[in-house]
Parts: C-alpha cells; structure tokens; sequence
C-alpha cells in the first residue's frame, strides 16, 4: 500500500508539472499582451514599463523558469487586475470560503444522495422510488445557475429565512451548498439506487435472508457498505463539478471565494490570476482523486490486492 | 456406416415408429423474419416511451428553431424602448363605454390594447405629478389619472371615478414577454435554441471525431502507444476541464463557433476511452482477422469493420454529451464568455434575466425552461439508446 501511496504521489508531481506547462503556453498564446487593451489604450511608454514590471520582457523560457520556481515557494506571480496583490494572496483569501462552500456541499451530497438511493432502491417501483427518480431526473436538466436564482429570490428576497450576501456566519452558505450540491445529490441518489438493487439481488443477500437476518440488518450490514463503493469512485469528480460549480454559486450569492476572483480575472484579462487559479485548482483536484483512490483501497480489499500487485496500472 | 444388411440385422422393437398422417407437412422453423441489428434495435426502443418522447420534442424544438423565425414578425435584434420588459401577463383597463382597454406597465407607460391582450400603441404620459404621484393620460378623448401610490395603481376617470382592474389576459403581442431592451422574449429564445442546439450538435460531432480517431488508433495499435495515449489521457482526466474551455475561450475569443468548437476539442476523453474499449475487445475477434488475411489495410479495417460494430456505445455518449454542451456553453455565457450580443444563447438569455429576477421573473423562466426541457429530451433519448443499443447496459 505504502508503495503504492508513494508511486501515485510522484505520478501526481509529473502530471502537475504537465499541467503547469500547458497552462503557461496556453496563457501565453493568447494575442496581444495583457495590456493591450482596446478600450483604454495605453501609452507605448506606459506599457513598456508594465512589461518591464512584470518581467515579460524576458524571454520566454526564463519567464517560465521563473514561474516554476515561484510555485515552489508558493508564490504564483502579481495579479494584474488587483494591484499591489499577489495571486498567492487572492487564493489564501479565497480559498476557506472556497473550501467551506464545498465540504458542506459535499456533507449534502452524502446526507442526501445516499439515503434517497437506498429508499428508492427497497421500494423498487413502488410510489416513493418513482417520486424520487422524478426529482432526482429533475435535478439533473435544470441548470445549476437557475437553482440558485430561484433559491436565491424565493428564500433570501421573499420569505428572508437566509442573508442575501456575504459570508458572515453558516447560515449564508446554506443556501449556496444546496444550489451547488442539488444535481450531484440527484446523480448520486440515482447511482446508489442501481447498485443497491444490484447488491440486492446477490446471492449473499439471500443467504443472509434465508438465515433469517432482519430486514434491516440486512440493508445495514450486509448491502450498504457495497452498495456505496460506486458512489465512493465517484466523489472525485463530484468534487470537480463541485469546485467549478462554485464559480458561479460565488458570483449569485456574492461570496468572496476562489471563484468569484477567477471569473472576475476572465473578464479583467488577469492571466497570472486565471493561471494561478488553474494549477491551484488542478493540484486540489489531484490532490482529492488521491485520498479517494486510497480510500477506496481500505474499502474494498480486492482493489487493494489488485493495486500492490500490478503497480498503479 | 453400417450397410443396408447390417441394418437389417437390428432388431428395432415394433413401437418405435409412428406412421404419419398421409397429409402432414413440415412446420418450418424460420416463421419469423430474421432482424438485423439495427432493427432489433429500433424494436427494443420503440417500447420505450419516454425516449420516443424524447425524440419528438428534439424534433419539434430542432424544427421551430430552424422554421420560427420566419414566421415570426419580429427579429432577434429588434429593439423597441418604448415596449421594454413587458410581462406575458396583462392587467387590463376599460376605459369609457367603448372598447377601448389599457394596459399600464410598471413603470407607468400606458398602452392601448384590444380586449384579447393585443398591444396596439403606446400612449404617452400627458402629465406627470411626481410630487402626488399621479399621472394624468388621454385615451381616445377620455382624461384618466393614475394614482401610484398605490400597488397596483388606483385609475380614476375625470369625473373621479375609480376604474377596477377589468381582466387578465395573455400578452398576444409579445407571448412571452419582452426583454429589457424591449427585445421580443419569444423569437430569442427561439434563436436561442437555434445556437445551443448547433452548439450541442457541433461539439457532439468534433467530440465524435476526435475521440474515435484517438481512441480508436490507441486501441487498434496497442502495446506502448496505447500505453502512451491513454497515459496522456489520465493526465487530462485529472484537470479541471471546465478551466481549461474557459482558457481556450480567452485564447480565441469568444462566439458561437469557438465556443461549440472548444467543448468538442476539451470533452473528447471519454469518447477516446470508450472507442479503445471498444477496439481492443473486437478486435480479436474472427472477422477482423478474416479481413486482414485478404488484405485490408489498417484504415479499412477501422472504419469500416471495427467501427460499425463499436457504433452503439459511442452513440451513446455522443448523444450524452450534446445536453453538457448545452449546460457548458450556459455556464460560459454565465461567466461573460458566451456568445456576443445580440446573438442569444439560452444561457445568455438566463444570464441577462438574472439580474431583474425580482421585478421581471418571466424573463428568466422561459430560457431556463427551454434549457430544462431539451436537457430532459437528451436524457431520455440517450437512456433509451443504450437501453436498446446493448441491453447489458441496462441499468
């Protein structure tokens, strides 16, 4: 296993280093400087001195050294936009709003999507499941930025159970978790629901049955814990779609997270920012995949086996 | 064999024959035609309801989109300041013994209507006392003062008399309202259907492209470029793709075509995976080796003996990444990187909607109506196709 840890975290650097890389070239092949702005021209002198400033002079190979160097120390270059600010700054700041919204999104995510599942899952074409395949297909077709909305004018505007913005206190991310969690919910309900009805109809389940096992102690002991390695392989990507979700939950509702600088830096032309927030974003998604791979190594003995035999393939 | 004397010699007991009826004939066994695959696939989706639903909303939707706007009296780009952010719901007037009917919008502009919703001119404030808060129109001769102090307004005739609200009736004009910038709501949304549906298509078909070439060469090669290939796209799977459109949208600038172009060039990974899979189990099989021994080249082999036979899951996936397309290039015009004015997404649509959702609901709820519903089509058609594309899918 210790192998194993060791071999994905280097495999995890190289690929890092790849996305760096990409990232740097695509953000340099973008015409015209960062200065080169239609609508408030600027003057030759003036840009110059920006270029001068900022390094970007230099040829490109250095500026590229340079900047895996800074990442090394944690130091991801000035922004352009918020002057006198370091990207490392904007991240620092941005990131336990960032962090907060998505781990209570995340709590959602398994509070909900799980148990529904299940339900559906032990009434298998009775009322309950067909009510919860309804809204969980619902969940899926409405877009992400209309739930908000609505959340938004309906809780925050009309009945004013929550604050309209801000990040004072809990409160004001429930709202936010929930429009961020609502199609990962609907999507793990229904993964959970098809591999419980799978679970069920194994042999083991029967024997437990025939043994004369209560009906609930069966869905507890003996189908849950395999039901759910499905949704466990899962929450990776669920945690993408989380962590870009969050762009525009921080735009509607206002909170001063990651994603409301990154979308605000795409719109201010901010490249370090844009850049910056990429390779911070791909490293905690790297960083998820991990935990979850080995997560799910201690879950499921057989992936376990298979993994220290055969390397990391 | 035994001869003619050897069987003679054995000794059948008496009862194991029957004699046959003098007019029996032979059932045969080949009643039913034979069904190719495909038709076995069409029987199998057929029984499905919800995906033959689905396919005829995609139909009606594709067909309005293409066919809407000429029938339509209005265009995409016309503005109207005087007919800004008018609701498909109207309160009607009845002013005098006539019938004439007025409509008065929120922000105190006064029209003139038939008694069925139809707007017929916008009249203009003859007087405005913004210190009482009232306004003073003529309709058709007839003095009528608007106080709006009150919510909704109180209208009085000259001689003092209050007029009630007379009806509510569907705005014919505009039916699904106007946008702010007095934009009739109906014809770009759809417009809008127009450029998210091409958006879906086009995208769908580059995701197509590239994902069977990448991953049909991986599969088909094997060994260590297949290693190398899927090593690659490992890598891409562990970043943020969702990052990288937006990067590429800064690069190229944004518009419909880079914007369709983009998410068909950054989706394609689980179409490579899914045409490897594909490739690496069929081509084992018989008839690939049957083709290479008369002498088919690599070419010829994938394309027309590997991929046929791989179409049904990649189908599957194709039609799946149509709705993300739609949901992707949502969220791009979320972030101001969608489409360019005055063309409209539905997402943009959303997108401008946000802002007045408080006063102007109704410009939000038609988009996102449209999103949902085309999203839901492309579920059902895509569940329906894998259900009847390879039933072990089934889930």
């Amino acid at each position: 296993m210790l192998n194993y840890v060791i071999k994905r975290i280097i495999s995890m650097i190289i690929t890092l280093l790849i996305i760096v890389t990409i990232t740097f070239i695509l953000m340099h092949l973008v015409p015209g400087g960062p200065f080169t702005d239609s609508e408030r021209a600027l003057s030759p002198a003036v840009e110059q001195a920006l270029m001068e400033k900022y390094k970007l002079n230099d040829p490109i190979w250095k500026q590229y050294l340079e900047y895996i160097k800074g990442i090394i120390r944690f130091d991801l270059g000035p922004s352009y936009a918020y002057t006198g600010r370091n990207v490392t700054d904007l991240i620092k700041n941005g990131f336990p709003v960032t962090a907060k919204l998505a781990v209570i999104s995340f709590v959602l995510i398994l509070i909900i999507g799980v148990p529904l599942g299940v339900t559906s899952a032990l009434q298998h074409n009775k009322f309950m499941d067909r009510l919860i395949m309804v809204f969980s297909t619902l969940g899926v077709t409405i877009p992400k930025f209309v739930i908000a909305t609505l959340l938004l004018f309906l809780f925050a505007y009309k009945l004013k159970w929550f604050p309209i913005f801000g990040a004072e206190s809990l409160k004001s991310y429930i709202l936010p978790a929930i429009a961020n969690a609502l199609a990962s919910i609907a999507y793990i309900t229904r993964l959970n629901r098809s591999s419980m009805l799978e679970v069920l109809e194994q042999d083991y389940i029967r024997t437990a049955r025939a043994k004369g096992v209560k009906g609930y102690k069966i869905v507890y002991k003996h189908a849950l814990k395999n039901a759910t390695i499905p949704t466990v392989t899962v929450l990776g990507t669920q945690m993408v779609t989380l962590l870009s979700g969050s762009f525009i939950i921080e735009k509607i509702f206002a909170l001063p997270g990651i994603g409301r600088y990154f979308v605000q830096s795409v719109s201010n032309r901010d490249y370090p920012t844009i850049m910056g927030v990429t390779i911070f974003f791909s490293f905690m998604l790297l960083l998820m995949t991990l935990i979850v791979d080995i997560a799910y190594g201690y879950l499921d003995p057989r992936v376990r086996i298979q993994k220290t035999s055969k390397g990391d393939k | 064999m035994l001869n003619d004397r050897q069987l003679n010699q054995i000794d059948f007991p008496s009862d194991s024959w029957d004699e046959l009826d003098k007019d029996f004939q032979f059932v045969e066994d080949e009643d039913l035609p034979t069904m190719t695959y495909w038709q076995d696939v069409w029987r199998r989706f057929k029984q499905n309801k919800l995906s033959i639903m689905g396919v005829i909303i995609i139909f009606l939707i594709t067909i309005i989109a293409i066919f809407g706007p000429l029938i339509s009296p209005y265009t995409y780009s016309h503005q109207d300041l005087n007919y800004t952010a008018i609701p498909p719901l109207l309160n009607l007037w009845k002013i005098g013994n006539e019938d004439t009917y007025i409509y008065i919008h929120k922000s105190l502009r006064i029209y003139t209507s038939t008694v069925k919703g139809r707007l017929i001119e916008y009249i203009p404030l003859q007087k405005n006392d913004l210190i009482n808060k009232k306004a003073i129109v003529v309709v058709n001769g007839e003095e009528i003062t608007i106080d709006y102090n009150f919510k909704p307004f109180k209208v009085f005739t000259h001689t003092g008399k209050e007029i009630s609200i007379f009806k509510k009736v569907y705005n014919k004009s505009f039916i699904f309202g106007t946008d702010d910038l007095g934009r009739d709501l109906l014809i770009r949304v759809i417009y809008g259907a127009r450029i998210s549906l091409i958006i879906g298509f086009v995208s769908s078909l580059v995701n197509l492209t590239v994902g069977i070439l990448y991953g049909g060469i991986s599969g088909y090669l094997g060994g260590n470029i297949d290693n190398f290939l899927m090593r690659v796209v490992d890598i891409m799977r562990s970043i943020p793709r969702l990052l990288y459109v937006i990067i590429f949208m800064v690069i190229f600038g944004s518009g419909m075509k880079t914007v369709a172009l983009t998410i068909g060039l950054v989706y394609w990974l689980n179409m490579a995976r899914i045409v490897r899979g594909q490739v690496l189990s069929l081509k084992e099989h018989e008839f690939i080796l049957a083709a290479k021994t008369i002498g088919a080249g690599t070419w010829r082999i994938l394309i027309r003996h590997l991929l046929p036979n791989a179409m049904g899951p990649i189908l599957v996936v194709a039609t799946m990444q149509i709705p993300n397309a739609i949901f992707t290039e949502a969220f791009l015009s979320f972030v101001g990187l969608g489409v360019s004015a005055p063309q409209a997404s539905w997402g943009t649509l959303c997108n401008d909607a946000l802002a007045g959702i408080g006063t102007n609901p109704y410009q939000l709820f038609f988009p996102a109506m449209a999103i949902s519903i085309t999203v839901l089509a492309f579920n059902f058609l895509g569940d329906g196709l894998r259900d009847s594309l390879d039933p072990r899918l089934r889930k």
